[in-house]
């Protein structure tokens, strides 16, 4: 049997090599989306915790404000706590390297610069001879960075390197190098090191610090320690282990690897389409074989296992070309993906992919599996056939045909029951919106036979032209239905997504021109980077205040604060006071003047949407954070519409703010002009006096676009995975058309026979593909529109808690369906020509 | 009639020392399906060829209808050379001048009675012009009520009438049968010989048609003998 297995196998490849590297192609573009998003997804998660087991690695436990930093005071008394061998105290800040090389904004240069206490016992993996403790100590900017960075930059020890810390300009001296990607493969070549002394000045709050590690003495029981930490240092304060920390990242980074997870799971289950419509074609073209073989005494067994050995073999090629094209995008897409988890979460950007063998596995397991799964319904089908009917002509077009309206009914039973679902009591789970949009994916294939023959069944044909190759693709349900419905879930899932993207844009252009209102904005260029510190410096403040032609100035303060429950938040202090503040924060629950007014004098806050939904905080409730004091409890005025990625936040006014939490930093400012002053010019002035590099200094038009700019970067990744779909799908349609010119090579002969032209024939296929791009539109059209209003309304809701406005993107529509109908026409191009040479010799060719 | 010397404007069809050779799987052992064949069949005469299995028939019909082309020699339609022509040439002619009917009769299933009968009108790109006469030709074959219908929904007879009607509907210059009642009963399959003859001659058509059947044969102004691809024109076989 093996070597039957072997010589059908190689005859069946040689008998359709176009179908056969189609569909190969189909599962290797599945393999490669799923492999590319993990290895992404995997990859955002490792820069954060690579660069925490380098900054970190050999700490039990960590202690990190609830507050904005830590007072250094606490280190004697963590030392002094029965279990800990050594506290290693930290300072970190971000820092933009100011060079005309890195000014503009698309190449800056972010650092994460490390302030560490070189008299603990800090083993860092110095390169070369070990660093000189006197010049680290003694020398002012002193700073050890890594050698890759090092590398790339062309710096080497004794060199000096210019940075913005906030908006002062610091001199920094490669004083030795530290490779600490020896430790941690994956932590940020970006990690500079330097005396906490000297970071606390740069940071320009001596005597605090951003965490303290520590290192439990042998024996000593984590948990005790850590519940003894909390008792011993108050409320202010969170004692996390590594894996708590990296749990929390994961958290916070859940729904943007979930969703992009199920966006490459839907790239697979296109693919699936096309193994399940090449299996059940070539099946249906070799009965005859089976027949005789199961005629010869081979049991149904045996054949099922030559068909799905073929398939796995199928399988196994597509995961061959696959996980290298997954690997590539993966490769050239992670930086989109970077820019994202910056923007979004500020997060690490990743410096670098590395994959485990353990992912590649998977990746394979998943594309032999999925080829398997997709070809199991015909094999079986087949499997089950008594020699008598394998050996007899029977035709699939007809059974198809017959099934349209019970698959169509069972469709509208999937779609119906998850609605009906949904409204009883599912939408309380978080994960509902998934589930509905599974049942859309699966509903929409199944109504599609029924749909092509509702749609060419009552066409009127005249002629040899595109009425009748509509027609036709009608008459040929077995192929056309897998082809349409292939497309119509790529087709779905490109307009989905669009009408998603366009509305969430379009609601944040309008948000942005109602919140954006100042003339100008400033704010230290490190602030771009990862992390949350970059101040301003005050002095600047009150420059930037003076100015001529400033009518009024804005400050802001933003840092992460927590909830008594220890849920992290941002908490966002401006100047609710200025008459503007009203117009700068659109409401969606409250009244503006009573709301702000309260804000203002009373102490009230506003809280953010995301978190008002998450937390079930409304109007009238009180949200409770920890402050430098212990818990307080901030009633609410009102609700706020934001787009924030990380959970929301809290506003109040900047002086509620400085007095609970003792904090009168700056992170941005904006500028009020007055009347008749161009935005543009007064930043030309500015850029002109100022130290402009530390400074991101924007126009309101600039920022505008900017944050638009930003809200593209973000999507991009989607724009990827949308493609490999719609790519897929469009591999389904040339397949199916293959099939069809395989299939129907006595039809084509007749007309040949008749007095048709190749021409004509060639046409004829074009206006196939022309028909299936034509009803993928308008069935994934369709879906496309219910499975956006899910995107929007149920899993935006459940996962961010943003509210957006649903946008029709009529030229983006306009745009995706013409080019819907080119690919769709590019696809049949081969297969009309390959239609075109039959010959009308092939008459007496029996059709399957 | 036999070994015409030159063709004539006014015969239907002619071979003039016409081969076709196929190349097999075994290098230097081709197939000949067709030995030197040398005929014309004037306009309006019926011809009737038999042949057993494999003998060269179904090659000559297709030669005859510019489906194919011969290795050598030449086939003539209206004294033009086919072999001359370009593909879209023998098309055309094929679209315009020659009409086919065969033994599966290979209607499509996706059209109705009246559109696998408009079909080549279709595809000659005058559908519209063609329904009264796919009409007349489905009356004249007691169709008309079935027009509307599925052709699955046809008997075989009726699907071969169908097939008739589709064959004749560009009013051909030639019809060429390739074994037409082949996959009917006798009865049936009487019934349809008696229609073809009948509508050749009313349609004034060249009728060239393949029988297994001497009873079928004998309806035919002339009676030919095809064996090994060498045909024989001589009437006694009969």
């Amino acid at each position: 049997m093996l070597r039957f297995f072997g010589r059908s196998l190689a005859a069946h490849v040689r008998g359709g090599r176009s179908l056969f590297a189609l569909t190969v192609f189909g599962v290797a573009l599945g393999v490669a989306a799923v492999l590319a998003i993990q290895i992404i997804n995997r990859s955002s998660l490792a820069a954060f915790e690579g660069s925490m087991q380098a900054v970190s690695g050999e700490a039990d436990l960590t202690i990190l404000g609830r507050t904005p930093s830590l007072a250094d005071s606490l280190l004697p008394v963590v030392l002094g706590r029965p279990g800990v061998a050594a506290a290693l105290p930290l300072v970190r800040l971000p820092a933009a390297v100011a060079s005309k090389a890195h000014a503009s904004r698309a190449n800056a240069l972010f650092l994460d610069i490390i302030g560490v206490d070189f008299f603990t016992p800090v083993r860092l993996p110095w390169q070369g001879a070990p660093g000189d403790l006197a010049a680290a100590l003694g020398q002012r900017g002193w700073a050890a960075f890594t050698p890759t960075l090092a590398q790339q930059q062309g710096w080497t020890v004794g060199d000096s390197v210019r940075v913005w810390v906030g908006s002062r300009e610091v001199c920094l001296v490669v004083g030795a190098l530290i490779d600490f990607q020896s430790l941690s493969p994956l932590a940020s070549s970006k990690l500079v090191v330097v005396d906490i002394a000297q970071a606390q000045v740069l940071l320009g709050r001596p005597g605090f610090v951003n965490q303290i590690d520590v290192v439990l003495a042998e024996g000593a029981d984590r948990e005790r320690v850590a519940a003894d930490l909390i008792t011993q240092l108050g409320a202010g304060v969170r004692v996390v282990t590594p894996q708590q920390r990296s749990t929390q990242t994961a958290g916070l980074l859940a729904a943007f690897r979930l969703n992009l997870t199920a966006l490459s799971l839907i790239s697979l289950f296109v693919g699936l389409f096309l193994v399940y419509a090449a299996t059940q074609a070539s099946l249906v073209r070799r009965r005859a074989e089976f027949g005789t073989l199961r005629s010869l005494g081979a049991s149904r067994g045996q054949v099922l296992a030559l068909i799905l050995g073929e398939v796995s073999v199928l399988g196994l090629l597509g995961v061959a070309l696959g996980l290298p094209l997954g690997y590539w995008s993966a490769r050239a897409n992670v930086d989109v993906v970077s820019i994202a988890l910056t923007n979004l979460y500020l997060l690490d950007e990743i410096a670098a992919v590395r994959v485990p063998l353990s992912l590649y596995a998977q990746a394979a397991a998943i594309g032999i599996g999925g080829a398997v799964l997709g070809a199991l319904i015909p094999a079986l089908d087949m499997s089950r056939r008594d020699p008598r009917a394998l050996l007899s002509a029977f035709t699939m077009h007809e059974r198809i045909d017959a099934l349209a309206p019970r698959l169509a009914q069972l469709g509208i039973g999937i779609l119906g029951l998850s609605g009906l679902w949904f409204v009883a009591g599912g939408q309380r789970w978080q994960h509902a919106g998934f589930v509905l949009a599974v049942a859309l994916l699966a509903g929409l294939p199944l109504l599609t036979p029924w749909t092509i023959r509702r749609l060419t069944g009552p066409l009127r044909v005249n002629g040899f032209g595109l009425g009748y190759s509509l027609k036709s693709l009608g008459a040929r349900l077995q192929s056309s239905a897998f082809a349409v419905a292939a497309l119509a879930v790529a087709v779905s899932m490109l307009v989905g997504i669009s009408i998603m993207v366009d509305s969430f844009r379009d609601t944040l252009e309008v948000w942005i021109q109602t919140t954006v209102q100042a003339d100008i904005y400033v704010s230290p260029a490190a602030w771009r980077g990862p992390g949350e510190e970059g101040y301003l410096d005050r002095d600047l403040a009150r420059q930037l205040a003076a100015w001529p032609g400033v009518l009024a100035v804005d400050r802001l303060r933003s840092f992460a604060a927590y909830t008594e429950q220890d849920e992290r938040l941002m908490l966002v202090g401006v100047d609710v006071g200025l008459p503007v503040a009203s117009q700068r924060f659109s409401l969606l629950l409250g009244d503006p003047a009573t709301a702000f007014q309260r804000v203002h004098e009373e102490g009230f806050v506003l809280v953010g949407e995301t978190l008002a939904r998450r937390k079930n905080l409304w109007v009238g409730d009180e949200v409770r954070l920890y402050t430098p004091a212990g818990i307080r409890a901030f009633p609410i005025a009102g609700v706020y519409y934001d787009y924030d990625a990380r959970g929301g936040g809290v506003l109040m006014d900047l002086r509620t703010l400085s007095a609970h939490w003792q904090d009168d930093a700056l992170n941005g400012i904006a500028l009020y002009l007055q009347p008749g002053l161009d935005a543009d010019v007064v930043v030309d002035q500015l850029r002109a006096a100022l130290p402009v590099e530390a400074l991101d200094l924007l126009s309101n038009r600039r920022l505008r676009t900017e944050a638009i700019n930003i809200f593209d970067q973000t999507f991009a990744v989607t724009r990827l995975l949308q493609g490999i779909s719609l790519l897929i799908a469009v591999c389904g349609v040339a397949l199916m058309l293959l099939v069809m010119a395989r299939e129907q090579v006595s039809e084509l002969a007749l007309y040949r026979a008749l007095g048709s032209t190749r021409r004509q024939i060639f046409g004829l296929f074009v206006g196939k593909g022309l028909g299936m791009g034509g009803l993928g539109l308008v069935l994934g059209g369709a879906g496309g529109v219910i499975l956006a209003l899910i995107l929007i309304f149920v899993i935006n809701r459940a996962y961010f808690g943003w509210t957006i406005q649903l946008h029709w993107p009529w030229w983006s529509f306009g745009e995706q369906a013409l080019t819907i109908l080119a690919t769709s026409v590019a696809a049949s191009l081969y297969p009309a020509w390959k239609a075109s040479r039959t010959p009308a010799t092939e008459l007496g060719r029996e059709d399957s | 009639m036999n070994a015409p010397t030159a063709a004539k404007i006014d015969d239907a069809l002619q071979f003039e020392g016409v081969s076709k050779v196929y190349d097999t799987d075994v290098p230097g052992a081709p197939r000949h399906a067709l030995r030197d064949a040398t005929f014309r069949v004037p306009a309006g005469r019926r011809v009737a060829i038999v042949g057993r299995s494999g003998s060269g028939k179904s090659t000559l019909l297709h030669l005859a209808a510019g489906i194919d082309i011969p290795t050598g020699g030449h086939v003539r339609i209206g004294g033009r050379d086919l072999g001359a022509m370009s593909e879209s040439e023998r098309t055309r002619v094929r679209r315009h001048e020659v009409g086919l009917v065969f033994q599966f009769f290979h209607l499509l299933p996706h059209l109705s009675v009246r559109d696998n009968v408009l079909l080549p009108a279709w595809i000659a790109g005058n559908g519209t012009g063609a329904n009264d006469r796919a009409a007349d030709l489905l009356a004249r074959v007691g169709l008309a009520d079935r027009a509307g219908d599925p052709v699955q929904h046809l008997s075989g007879g009726e699907m071969q009438r169908v097939a008739i009607c589709r064959a004749l509907l560009q009013k051909p210059r030639l019809l060429l049968a390739d074994e037409p009642t082949g996959n009917l009963d006798d009865a049936i399959g009487t019934a349809v010989m008696d229609l073809l003859m009948t509508m050749a001659e009313d349609e004034n058509t060249t009728l060239v048609y393949v029988t297994h059947s001497r009873d079928f044969a004998r309806l035919a102004d002339e009676v030919w003998e095809i064996h090994s691809g060498s045909i024989d024109l001589d009437p006694t076989v009969v």
